[in-house]
Order: C-alpha cells, then sequence, then structure tokens
C-alpha cells in the first residue's frame, strides 16, 4: 500500500464517520494483499472472497479502535486473520491428529537437496498445494508460518494442546513436500 | 510476533506467499457493499426484530389475560443479532520472544513420545506372541528367519540404550506380517556426554551399517550427515539430538532422538579474592572462590600443590606467585 501517511488519514477518519466512499478506498487498497491472506485460509477462491468480506465488515466496526500510530495494513491483517480463525472455529468437525509417532518424517532431507527445486515453482502451485491441505493444516501452518504465533499461541486460538500443534505443523508440511514435489515432477 | 525460527522450507513458502497479489475484482466491492447496507441497516427495522417485538406484545397479553395473580410479566430482553469481534488489542501490543523450548513443552512431547513408545512396545510383544504360535505351526524358511533374528535385534537394542523409536513400530509390524527384507537394522548413537558447557565440542558415534545415509539434526538448526559428526554447541540450552538414517536400496526411514536430553549449561564465571592473614604468628593466605554456576573445580597454586575444594582455602605460604583457576563446568 504506497500512500502518504496524511492521505491514509484521510481515508481512516472517513471510515471511522462510515463513509462508504473511503470504506471502499480502503477495500480497493487492501484488496490485493489481503485476499491472498483468505487463499491460505480457504480451499476455494470463493470461500475466501467470502471471508475477506466478513474480514473488510469486521475492520470497518472495530476501526475506531485503530490508532494511527501503528502499521495500518497489519491492523487489517490481524482482523482478517482472526476472521479466518472464527471461521475454522465454527466449521471445526476436524479432529486434529493428536499421533506424533506415525510421521514417518524424511523431510530433513528434503530441506537440504530440495531447496533450490522448490524454488522453481510458481506460487500459484504453492497456493493450490496449501488450498488442499485440510483446514486444520492450514490453520496451524499459516498461523505459525505465516503469522508468526507460537505454538503456545496457536493452541490456545484453536483450543487444542501444544503437542498437537507441532505435529500438525509437522504433518501440514509433509503434506505439502509431497504435494510440491508431485508437482515438481510434473514440470 | 513473527520471532519464530523458519526452516528452509518454511521460510521459502513464507517469501513465496507474501508475494502474492491479487488482481482487483470491483464485482466483490459490489457484493460487500451490499452486506454493508444490511449490516448497517439499524436493528429496529430487521425483521428478527419486529418478529420478536410482535412475539412479546402477544405473549405479555397472554401472560396477563391467563394468569390475573401475576403481578409483572416477565420481561423479555432481545438484543439484535452481532458479530463476534475477536479482540485484537492485547496482541497488537504483545512481543513473542523466541525461545528454544520450555521444560513444559519438552515434557509434552516427552509425554507424547513415551505414549507412543508404549503402543510400540504393546504392538510388538502382540506380534512376539503370534511369532511363537507361528513358529509352532509352520515350517519357516532359512530366509524368514534371518529376517526375524534382525528383528530381535533391532528390539533388544532400543531397550537397552533406552533411545525412543519414533517410526519404527508401524514398519517393525509390517516386517512380521508382511515379511519384507529389513534394509535398515538399526538408528542407533551414542554421545560421549549428556552435560557439557556452552562450547563444547560433542562427539556423535552412529551404530555402522551398510547401505544407508545418516543424517543429525543436533536441534539447533545445524545438521550433519557424517556417520560420526563432532558438533559445537554455542548456547545454552537443552537439545534433542536426533538421527536419521536412510536405506539406499529402499529410501525407508528410521529416527531416533536422545531420550534424555542434552543439557548445554551457560559457561561460569571464574574469580576468586584473596587474604593476606596471620594466625598464630604464621602467616596465611585466604583463597574466597567468587565463580558461580560451577559443578567442579580444580585449584592449582602454583607450587606443585592442587586443591578441589569449592569453597575458602588457605594457604600456609608466605608469598603466592601466581594464581589459576579452570572450572569444568
Amino acid at each position: 500500500m504506497k500512500l502518504e501517511q496524511s492521505e491514509l488519514e484521510k481515508i481512516v477518519d472517513g471510515c471511522k464517520a462510515k463513509n462508504r466512499f473511503y470504506q471502499q478506498k480502503i477495500y480497493e487498497l487492501l484488496y490485493d494483499k489481503m485476499l491472498p491472506v483468505c487463499y491460505r485460509y480457504s480451499r476455494s477462491t470463493d470461500e475466501a472472497k467470502d471471508m475477506l468480506q466478513d474480514g473488510f465488515i469486521k475492520v470497518f466496526e472495530k476501526i475506531e479502535q485503530y490508532n494511527t500510530g501503528g502499521s495500518f495494513e497489519g491492523w487489517v491483517r490481524r482482523i482478517i486473520v482472526n476472521t479466518a480463525i472464527d471461521a475454522y472455529r465454527k466449521n471445526k468437525k476436524e479432529v486434529f491428529i493428536d499421533d506424533e509417532s506415525r510421521i514417518k518424517d524424511d523431510s530433513d532431507w528434503q530441506d537440504i537437496e530440495n531447496e533450490a527445486e522448490y524454488a522453481e515453482l510458481s506460487i500459484n502451485d504453492i497456493v493450490e498445494a496449501m488450498q488442499s491441505l485440510s483446514p486444520a493444516y492450514q490453520a496451524v501452518f499459516n498461523l505459525y508460518v505465516m503469522e508468526g504465533y507460537t505454538h503456545q499461541e496457536i493452541a490456545d486460538e484453536l483450543e487444542i494442546n501444544i503437542g498437537t500443534s507441532k505435529s500438525n505443523l509437522a504433518k501440514a508440511k509433509a503434506n505439502m513436500k509431497t504435494m510440491l514435489t508431485d508437482k515438481l515432477n510434473r514440470l | 510476533m513473527k520471532n519464530n525460527q523458519l526452516d528452509n522450507f518454511e521460510s521459502l513458502i513464507k517469501s513465496s506467499l507474501e508475494k502474492q497479489r491479487a488482481v482487483y475484482d470491483s464485482s466483490d466491492w459490489d457484493k460487500l457493499n451490499k452486506k454493508l447496507d444490511q449490516v448497517n441497516k439499524p436493528f429496529y427495522s430487521s425483521p428478527w426484530f419486529i418478529a420478536a417485538s410482535v412475539a412479546a406484545v402477544l405473549g405479555t397479553v397472554y401472560l396477563l389475560s391467563t394468569f390475573n395473580t401475576l403481578t409483572e410479566p416477565t420481561p423479555l430482553v432481545i438484543t439484535p443479532q452481532e458479530y463476534e469481534i475477536p479482540e485484537i488489542g492485547e496482541k497488537e501490543k504483545e512481543e513473542v520472544v523466541a525461545i528454544p523450548l520450555t521444560e513444559e513443552e519438552h515434557n509434552e512431547i516427552k509425554e507424547v513420545f513415551i505414549n507412543a513408545e508404549k503402543e510400540i512396545n504393546n504392538k510388538k510383544e502382540t506380534n512376539r506372541k503370534e511369532e511363537i504360535k507361528k513358529s509352532f505351526s509352520e515350517t519357516i524358511a532359512s530366509d524368514n528367519k534371518e529376517v526375524k533374528s534382525r528383528n530381535s535385534e533391532d528390539t533388544t537394542i532400543s531397550e537397552e540404550n533406552g533411545f525412543t523409536p519414533l517410526d519404527d513400530g508401524m514398519s517393525a509390524e509390517e516386517n512380521f506380517v508382511t515379511e519384507e527384507v529389513v534394509t535398515i537394522q538399526k538408528a542407533s548413537f551414542h554421545m560421549n556426554t549428556i552435560e557439557c558447557c556452552e562450547g563444547a565440542t560433542i562427539d556423535f558415534v552412529a551404530e555402522r551399517q551398510s547401505s544407508v545415509d545418516y543424517l543429525w539434526s543436533f536441534d539447533d538448526g545445524n545438521y550433519s550427515k557424517n556417520e560420526n559428526p563432532s558438533h559445537l554447541f554455542t548456547n545454552p540450552g537443552s537439545y534433542k539430538v536426533s538421527l536419521i538414517v536412510r536405506s539406499k536400496i529402499d529410501n525407508s526411514v528410521m529416527t531416533r532422538s536422545n531420550d534424555q536430553l542434552l543439557i548445554v549449561h551457560a559457561k561460569p564465571n571464574v574469580d576468586f579474592e584473596w587474604e593476606m592473614n596471620e594466625g598464630n604468628g604464621i602467616p596465611y593466605t585466604s583463597l574466597i572462590n567468587l565463580a558461580d554456576k560451577g559443578t567442579s573445580w580444580s585449584w592449582n597454586f602454583g607450587d606443585g600443590s592442587i586443591s578441589n575444594e569449592k569453597t575458602q582455602i588457605t594457604l600456609i605460604e608466605t608469598k603466592v606467585s601466581t594464581c589459576y583457576i579452570n572450572s569444568n563446568k
């Protein structure tokens, strides 16, 4: 978002006054970065777009609480991520798998040996792989890797225990690697 | 936030996904615009509110007409439907510092491992019984015998050295059922100590076997592919060292990690004070140990005499020319 600070303040003030014109401005400005965030927590484009809309409704409702000092983009992103977590919680039917002994994880090999190869994959391949993860894996992987949550925070947010968060991260990664390796082999 | 130590794969995914941008679609705004219209409508115009109000009025009338003794109707509280908004204020302020692993986390992982091990042992026991039954009823080909002897060897090793088997439970079971040839016999290793100081180099020795590759993870972000690596631990903490053995034949993998964590202590500070005193006309020197965090002490008085005392040391000498203090831990 390239915008003068004064311009941003004007738009934020407009949003605080619930002015629809400025709300649209914010939406347009952040759409290109925030929709991809939703992609990562969803399994289809439609689902991602719904999530984005719900997120922006919250942004407009909570905008009174934003103080001009912090990063506006970061603030919006946090709300969008929280919307994704809420959506996940509401649909939570899936049981997190807790059994660490079954991971046949040769991931460390691939970390070293295939790192260079993964670099050749396109962003779309990675997003596609991400969207085919189960919602539980998506949530843990994204919160840990993309948002920098600690396992403790993930455990609190998703109401699971720390060990589960860790094993789900490992499995999410293993699945991603398998999918990406398949994609690479088809190149 | 954003302080997690990411491995190569995670960093790669993160940096790729961070670059992703969506192309703006104005029809999406139209949809949101409509939703906003609905959200912003005053709550008293909502059909739910109207329905609830009507119900409340009717209910009150009904209650009043039925129970004349009832002095006050039960008040009905009606709230418009609200969006749940997550609390984000706290998280914004909070800064999370990446720490290696707390003791609690370690214990939690350990518990998971212990449970897994129990399960695996139960399976092995069941398999063993089945095997005994089988051996009575069947003539076993010599090839199969070899496979079994290897398996029982593996079991003994894992029980003796106390390492936690991670994923061989399933493969062991499969070996019994399908009688495949075992390509990895063991993933087992030794280390020369389980406690050391930061800056110490620890030697690791893997059990040798043919046609395998070794991969060590030292739990501090470093790896080694040597059979017998030495690794320098530069930061204090506890480390779960793991060894992954991969078969060159079928790429199957076996993992072991040290059950007891490797403890790397912070370097102690070494210091002492000395005082010149006199007792009964004999001059002596008192040495006062100021070292912290140490677990063993070794004094060398420079005249060939040594001591392992921790605290105060009295030297009946008129002169102390040089002093060295070394501390092991």
